[in-house]
């Protein structure tokens, strides 16, 4: 029991060290996003509607939303692949009385509270930068910080997945390219599964295993119009079961690579 | 005077030969990297985009982004140059060779610029696989369509100094990405056309030109696609070659100034 409450003494440590990390570059994180949001906001609520887009800025403002949890874990992953690439810090904190499971799965906490706090930060932003314009009717607080929450577990999970499959930082370009980029393209950035549904249905049944698309669908679910989304406790349900695989295989490949115990 | 001019020509030669190799041995990486962004917003576009209002739609992103590759790729070798810069300096042996030392950052640039078209071009018969079942050029001019090829890669390859540069330290890369090639990409018209935005706001349209991209997309919309209701031809190719000139030798000043060199 004693020995529990060290193992989660030193869990805590670790994550408020890492969080102490991202507040020092939290300014400059806030900035980016901000500039990132108000372009896409601007562009898609004033430019495009004139080339025959549908919807307006509020469709792409959640999208935002989770292309920032979604992408937002590279941070966390390239320092990481860096890291065992190079110095191997990491091997310090594997010295610590802290199983080496609960290690990595502070990484992936670690990275999805990093994601979580970011991404949290767009809604408002876009909101308040286009206030009359984005309306949200049909707006749940409650959905939407599930939704967060899962998409930020997922992504941290997913984290260590892409940690444990990257052998060198040389490789960060290709998991860019060749894993995030087709996830999040076909995941639903500015369409609905619906829409995919219609056009190419056996690529919609194929996507179906794409957990993106889910974090799309669930955002759209609890903030957009409902009935043009997928179910959001099915959302929900499969960002959490999809974390599990994605955590196992990271955390196994990771302590094959380090020889952990 | 002859023979060290001649000498330079060959060192210059040399170099150009060996950043030629390199990317030679890569080529197939980049190339596969660059499919995948370009063919999967293009497949999407023409796929799923319609239903969501924009009809017809792919040819314009297509063209768009298979233009604006260039201006990653000039990224991509500025971050590479920063590295070293602020690693092992091994551009410093370069600055040794009896070569003046602003022509090591003109063939910086020029590898650049061949990268880019070299990549550019190699994406286009992909992109054509994708869109074969549309009528998606009406308009193509072969002249046009690669005169403005070669004037967007003496613009990618000049700005590759300016983006070497502007990051100082690799800590910097989201910064730089987010705050200055972001907004001039997305900015530059790479989905709407100009004429839409002087629809919108002229005052923000004439603000765009500020930005060469707006140039450089326009005018590869107007060897393609549509002609008429893109900027004119002419104008923006002397426009992205006056920008080219002048990125080209406020890169070289300030990368002299940078690596203190006489």
């Amino acid at each position: 029991m004693q020995k529990f409450s060290l193992q989660l003494h030193v869990f805590l440590k670790l994550l408020k060290r890492d969080l102490t990390v991202f507040a020092h570059s939290a300014l400059d994180n806030y900035i980016n996003t901000l500039s990132w949001v108000l372009l896409s906001l601007v562009v898609y609520q004033f430019i495009m509607p004139k080339m025959g887009w549908i919807y307006a800025g509020d469709f792409l403002l959640v999208s935002c939303v989770i292309s920032k949890a979604f992408f937002g874990i590279m941070d966390g992953v390239t320092s990481m692949v860096a890291d065992l690439d190079g110095d191997k810090t990491i091997t310090y904190d594997m010295t610590l009385p802290i199983s080496h499971t609960l290690l990595f799965i502070k990484i992936a906490l670690s990275n999805a509270i990093y994601t979580f706090l970011l991404s949290l930060f767009v809604l408002p932003a876009g909101k308040l930068l286009l206030w009359n314009y984005i309306q949200l009717p049909h707006f749940n607080i409650l959905k939407f910080f599930i939704i967060m929450t899962a998409t930020s577990i997922f992504a941290g999970f997913f984290s260590l997945y892409i940690i444990g499959t990257t052998q060198s930082i040389m490789q960060i370009e290709d998991v860019w390219s060749v894993k995030l980029f087709p996830l999040f393209c076909l995941g639903g950035f500015n369409f609905t599964w619906k829409i995919m549904f219609q056009t190419t249905p056996w690529l919609a049944y194929l996507n179906l295993i794409n957990p993106v698309m889910y974090m799309f669908e669930g955002i759209r679910s609890a903030t957009l119009e409902p009935s043009i989304s997928l179910p959001f406790w099915i959302c929900i349900s499969f960002l959490l079961i999809a974390s599990i695989p994605m955590g196992y295989i990271g955390i196994y490949l990771l302590k094959k690579r380090l020889d952990a115990i | 005077m002859n023979n060290k001019i001649m000498l330079q020509i060959s060192t210059f030669k040399q170099l150009l030969q060996r950043d030629l190799y390199i990317f030679h041995q890569s080529f197939l990486h980049k190339l596969k990297i660059a499919l995948c962004w370009i063919l999967l917003s293009v497949f999407v576009t023409k796929l799923f985009l319609p239903s969501m209002g924009l009809q017809n739609f792919a040819p314009f992103i297509f063209i768009s982004s298979v233009i604006s590759y260039g201006f990653f790729i000039a990224m991509h070798n500025a971050i590479a140059l920063v590295e070293d810069i602020t690693t092992d300096q091994a551009i410093l042996y370069e600055l040794t060779l009896p070569i003046p030392q602003w022509i090591i950052f003109f063939k910086f640039a020029l590898t650049t610029m061949i990268q880019s078209c070299i990549i550019s071009v190699a994406l286009i018969p992909f992109g054509l696989l994708v869109l074969m079942d549309i009528h998606a050029f009406p308009h193509f001019s072969y002249g046009k369509f690669i005169t403005i090829f070669v004037c967007s890669s003496i613009f990618y390859g000049s700005f590759s100094l300016i983006f070497t540069t502007v990051l100082k330290n690799m800590h910097q890369i989201d910064n730089v990405w987010l705050r200055l090639i972001f907004p001039m990409w997305y900015l530059g018209c790479w989905q709407f056309q100009w004429k839409t935005l002087y629809n919108i706001s002229p005052i923000l349209a004439y603000l765009d030109f500020i930005n060469p991209m707006t140039f450089i997309m326009e005018a590869s919309r107007s060897a393609t696609i549509d002609p008429v209701g893109s900027l004119p031809f002419t104008f923006c190719c002397i426009m992205i070659l006056i920008y080219a000139s002048i990125n080209c030798y406020i890169g070289i000043y300030w990368m002299k100034k940078r690596l203190d060199c006489l």
